[in-house]
């Protein structure tokens, strides 16, 4: 059981823990309700400043990252309600039957993102080069794209290669450890 | 629900490329699947490892709440820069790191061009290629058949199949397995084939190899010098007349050499030739194929009469064919996508083919093979009316290789493809499609088959064609400058339908129409 935080400073660090913790499964859970990076960011600075106010309100007897599930899902839900004419955008009822599910498992979302992180030790260099030019923050893939000079259909070609076979790794190490 | 249906939408919504519908398609998916929404999860978990370890790798601060500042500085240029020459780098380089090198890249840097193809098979799952096409880094890998390739260093290299030549750069390939010759000028002295074990460095010669996994790998010096570079060991030579047998149960030794053991060039051509027949017999299946498809409106084949006939034949079967013949102007009867296949060439500024095509339309296909030589000018005619006037359609290209139709309704509407014809696709025979379906409101290009782009249609009108011109444009109205809009290149097949084909449809077009094999 976590300890009762006294001081605020105390309070700050354990604070940061639990967030920095679940922060990588937290941002999965809101990048499975909101079509973009960019919405995906502001959701998560928001929903970070709620969890940071309402700390005081967390049961420690509660999984954090369940806590900060709800949170967060609030905070996509308003701003899927600001970009409600985006074309890529979620309907409403569909966001609350995924949010939902996801709620449930936390648990696999976490071993998931595990896994992952093992295998993206072993992504080769060049592989983990194109993943830092496609995902920088602030430019789109099409601007990527230009900048490089090959089309934004090989780019998204690659891309959708090394998604797969972070995909396959992924499945295979969670069948390893979960026969 | 499949997951070849799945995955596509999936990965569209990711790169935030899907359309309205295939968004709609995704959702419904999710909603009345548990399995779906399960790989849609794994999928995101996926998309937001590799989005971390690009902040984490960035140097981006992950967002911290305690440390939050009041605005964040996301975008930083010089990084996107860097990240961006790094991606050149990546992308050409991404094939050696997989398990399995994917077929030689389009984009990138070229290293051989792919100059005859005969009796080809495809390993299963192989995307064809096609003869003319520019390789970059890659594999090539053929079940059976001959292919000629000529890398940029000057060495020329037949392969028989089955075979698997790994393309690393205009010195160097990889044969994993099969027979090769390979022809080297002076030019490309220390051309390198390496096979397992050892390089195969060439000083200047004529030499073949073959390779078969698990067996005996063997290596012929039909003139000149070979070194031979062991993984480990010192360098051997190796000289005319002589050849290396390297067999898994004894140690090497070196027997005659046997020229006629491998095809060269001169057995492709003799082969190629051979093969006039069948490819012509295929085509007339394919050809009558297409005339039997609902919606044909006219169909020009191209099929080179005699050299003064100016007249390019619509073989749409139907009482009135002949009015829609066409009359060519200046063009030349020239060799089309295969030996003996007859084609028209367009050159001068003043070469073109004029037709008349009567008639009201809802929807519209066009298809043609075109074999695009470069970019004279801005814009490049396909098929354009002489008069613009409402309705009215103008199918042609951009020097940035973008497919363009546009349509006049109450204002003009202009529907571009994204760039998809490189600098390498010229000199190549390509399959170029659009459709227009004012049902469904849509313009779809496709390049060689595949959807390339697809825009919505604002105001529908009813299409037409009328008089007008196949590669220029004689404008009923002199407007501008931009007037001059001829093709530089071939066209050896033509067909326009009056309703907007199938992608599949589309895609049939492009795989009976293939020009090899």
């Amino acid at each position: 059981m976590n300890p009762t935080p006294r001081t605020s400073a105390d309070s700050d660090e354990h604070f940061v823990r639990l967030f920095s913790q679940s922060e990588p499964s937290l941002r999965a859970f809101v990048r499975s309700l909101l079509p973009s990076w960019e919405q995906v960011d502001e959701v998560m600075q928001e929903t970070s400043l709620v969890l940071w106010r309402k700390f005081s309100q967390y049961d420690p007897e509660t999984p954090f990252l369940r806590w900060a599930c709800v949170v967060a899902r609030f905070e996509a839900l308003k701003m899927r309600r600001r970009h409600a004419r985006d074309r890529h955008v979620f309907d409403e009822d569909l966001l609350a039957l995924l949010a939902d599910e996801a709620e449930e498992n936390t648990d696999s979302l976490e071993r998931q993102r595990h896994a992952l992180d093992r295998c993206l030790e072993k992504l080769p260099d060049r592989q983990r080069r194109l993943v830092c030019a496609a995902y920088s923050d602030g430019v789109t893939m099409k601007e990527v794209a230009a900048r490089t000079g090959c089309t934004p259909t090989s780019l998204y070609k690659a891309v959708n290669r090394v998604r797969g076979q972070l995909l396959e790794c992924m499945q295979r190490s969670l069948q390893e450890a979960h026969p | 629900m499949s997951p070849d249906e799945l995955q596509p939408l999936i990965e569209a919504h990711l790169n935030q490329t899907a359309s309205d519908d295939q968004t709609a398609r995704l959702q419904d998916l999710l909603r009345a699947n548990p399995e779906a929404r399960r790989i849609y999860r794994q999928y995101i978990c996926v998309e937001s490892a590799m989005h971390d370890l690009a902040s984490a790798e960035s140097g981006l601060a992950a967002v911290h709440p305690t440390t939050i500042p009041t605005h964040t500085a996301r975008y930083r240029p010089w990084m996107a820069w860097a990240a961006a020459l790094a991606l050149l780098a990546s992308i050409a380089g991404t094939w050696f790191y997989q398990q399995k090198p994917a077929s030689p890249s389009v984009s990138g840097p070229g290293i051989a061009v792919l100059t005859r193809l005969v009796d080809v098979q495809w390993k299963p799952g192989e995307t064809p290629l096609q003869a003319g096409s520019t390789l970059g880094p890659g594999r090539i890998a053929i079940a059976g058949g001959l292919a000629q390739l000529e890398f940029l260093s000057g060495a020329l290299v037949v392969l028989e199949g089955p075979a698997e030549l790994e393309l690393v750069s205009p010195e160097r390939a990889v044969c994993k397995e099969g027979r090769l010759r390979s022809n080297v000028p002076p030019q490309a002295h220390g051309f390198t084939v390496a096979i397992p074990g050892m390089d195969v460095v060439d000083l200047g010669t004529e030499f073949a190899l073959s390779v078969a996994p698990g067996s005996d790998h063997q290596v012929h010096v039909l003139s000149g010098e070979v070194r031979l570079q062991p993984a480990t060991g010192a360098p051997a030579s190796l000289y005319a007349g002589q050849a290396l047998l390297l067999s898994k149960t004894a140690p090497p030794s070196t027997i005659p050499a046997d020229p006629s053991a491998f095809a060269g060039p001169a057995e492709i051509a003799t082969r190629a030739r051979d093969r006039r027949g069948i490819l012509r017999e295929r085509w007339e299946q394919e050809r009558s194929r297409i005339n039997s498809l609902p919606g044909l409106l006219a169909y020009y084949d191209f099929e080179r009469g005699e050299s003064w006939s100016r007249i390019l034949s619509n073989r749409l079967k139907s009482p009135n064919a002949e009015k829609l013949d066409g009359a060519v102007i200046g063009c030349e009867w020239v060799a089309g996508r295969f030996p003996g296949k007859g084609a028209l060439e367009f050159k001068r500024t003043s070469d073109r083919v004029r037709v008349d095509i009567p008639g009201q339309f809802q929807s519209l296909t066009f298809s043609a093979w075109v074999r695009i030589e470069g970019w004279d000018r801005w814009l490049s005619s396909l098929l354009l009316t002489d008069v613009f006037g409402t309705g009215s359609v103008h199918w042609q290209l951009s020097d940035k290789g973008e497919l363009i139709l546009g349509v006049r309704s109450k204002r003009l509407e202009n529907h571009f493809s994204p760039p998809v014809i490189s600098p390498r696709d010229l000199g190549r025979w390509v399959h170029l499609a659009t459709t227009i379906n004012q049902q469904s409101k849509l313009v779809t290009h496709y390049l060689d088959g595949r959807t390339v782009g697809q825009t919505p249609v604002d105001q529908v009108v009813p299409l037409q064609i009328g008089p007008a011109e196949i590669g220029n444009w004689r404008p009923a109205r002199n407007q501008s400058q931009e007037h001059f809009r001829s093709l530089n290149g071939r066209i050896d097949e033509l067909a326009l339908f009056s309703r907007a084909l199938a992608p599949s449809e589309i895609h049939a077009l492009y795989e009976n129409g293939l020009p090899q094999n």
